[in-house]
């Protein structure tokens, strides 16, 4: 998975039409709750065959910034 | 090796019925499309009436009262602090004073374990034991967090298990991780609300659950192709197709109530066999699996000889 294909799953789990970039996050995405975290933590999940679930620091990643450096850092995402 | 029957199981679902649009004006059915839960019961009874509710519709409990031999109680909704409600179950029903009585302090991962110890207990004896299971987490929720307000309803059961029957428990493994306890948790004292990590609760539910249930089957002579039902505690949507997906599993196979009730906590996995008794008592092969608050999980692996 890359950062584009990325951006779009992340629209898909929390069901937005808005173009995601890298300065989106839960204050900027009214979709972006609880409810919708755990959906793109699921998404995240099913994408990385259960790789990201190992990864503590997505349970508090409420932006698109900070999990695109987690993933990163893991080489769960493709440069 | 231990064999088991459950009798009867009977419950009380909390009285008020409600939904997370009634709860939150501003949603729109997204939220019961992502959880699965449409309808949730509140109940202003405290957790012990509930149970009491539930036990008095127990209909072969008056022709059985001299075989009951054990009572455990599961909750994390004290409507007493002492002495345990199993005791006062036994002195409502009239059971016999030579019975062994407590209570378990477990919430969603509580039956799986009651169910176990009774195994146990029971020793192929041909005597009987009462489970009863009852929380009231609703009294518990802050109003404006959406993240519990749309899991939890109230409610109780109450399970008749006897001892030598048809099921064994033929593997069975548990998991307590106290480092995850503030993930789910709740003060004694009364001002304090339930505090839930939503998303650290699934991230460890999918890094520990697909682990052990592979475990349970790896323990035993079976592989998951052979399990005909699952009995999953009814945490929500996103949690049970997620655990399906980890373990690749047929959806038909994993049984749910979640559309009718919520999240009744310890009394999710009981009303879910009460509602689909005939595949418990017909299905060959069954995991049980109960997760939750702790953090902890028991799984069994149950089949009917």
């Amino acid at each position: 998975m890359n950062k584009k294909e990325l951006f779009a799953k992340i629209a898909d789990a929390l069901e937005v039409n808005d173009e995601i970039t890298l300065e989106s996050s839960n204050e900027t995405i009214l979709q972006w709750d609880s409810l919708g975290h755990i959906s793109v933590l699921s998404m995240l999940d099913d994408e990385t065959n259960g790789a990201s679930s190992e990864l503590v620091d997505l349970t508090q990643a409420t932006s698109v910034k900070i999990i695109v450096e987690v993933l990163t850092a893991n080489d769960l995402l493709e440069k | 090796m231990n064999s088991f029957e459950i009798l009867e199981i009977k419950s009380s679902i909390g009285e008020i019925q409600t939904s997370p649009e009634k709860l939150f004006d501003d949603d729109d059915g997204r939220i019961a499309l992502k959880t699965g839960i449409k309808t949730l019961h509140r109940s202003k009874k405290s957790a012990y009436d509930l149970a009491i509710e539930a036990v008095k519709k127990l209909d072969k409990l008056d022709e059985n009262k001299e075989k009951f031999k054990y009572i455990i109680y599961v909750t994390q909704s004290l409507s007493y602090f002492l002495p345990n409600h199993a005791s006062r179950i036994q002195s409502f029903l009239t059971l016999p004073k030579n019975t062994l009585s407590f209570d378990i302090n477990q919430g969603c991962s509580g039956f799986a374990q009651a169910l176990y110890i009774t195994n146990k207990l029971l020793n192929n004896n041909d005597s009987l034991a009462l489970i009863v299971c009852s929380d009231t987490y609703s009294h518990h929720l802050n109003k404006e967090d959406r993240s519990t307000q749309v899991l939890f309803s109230d409610g109780a059961t109450a399970t008749i298990v006897k001892g030598g029957g048809k099921m064994q428990i033929i593997s069975s493994k548990h998991l307590t991780d106290g480092s995850g306890a503030d993930f789910l948790s709740k003060s004694v004292s009364p001002e304090t609300k339930l505090n839930m990590d939503g998303a650290a609760v699934f991230q460890w539910t999918r890094r520990e659950l697909g682990k052990q249930i592979r475990e349970l089957m790896d323990e035993s002579d079976f592989n998951l192709m052979d399990v005909k039902k699952f009995f999953f505690h009814q945490a929500s949507k996103l949690v049970i197709t997620n655990i399906i997906k980890s373990l690749k599993i047929d959806e038909s196979k994993v049984l749910s109530t979640l559309n009718i009730t919520g999240n009744l906590v310890s009394s999710s996995i009981p009303f879910l066999i009460q509602e689909h008794l005939q595949d418990f008592k017909s299905s060959e092969l069954m995991v049980l699996s109960g997760f939750g608050v702790g953090l902890s999980s028991s799984s069994l692996l149950i089949k009917n000889v």
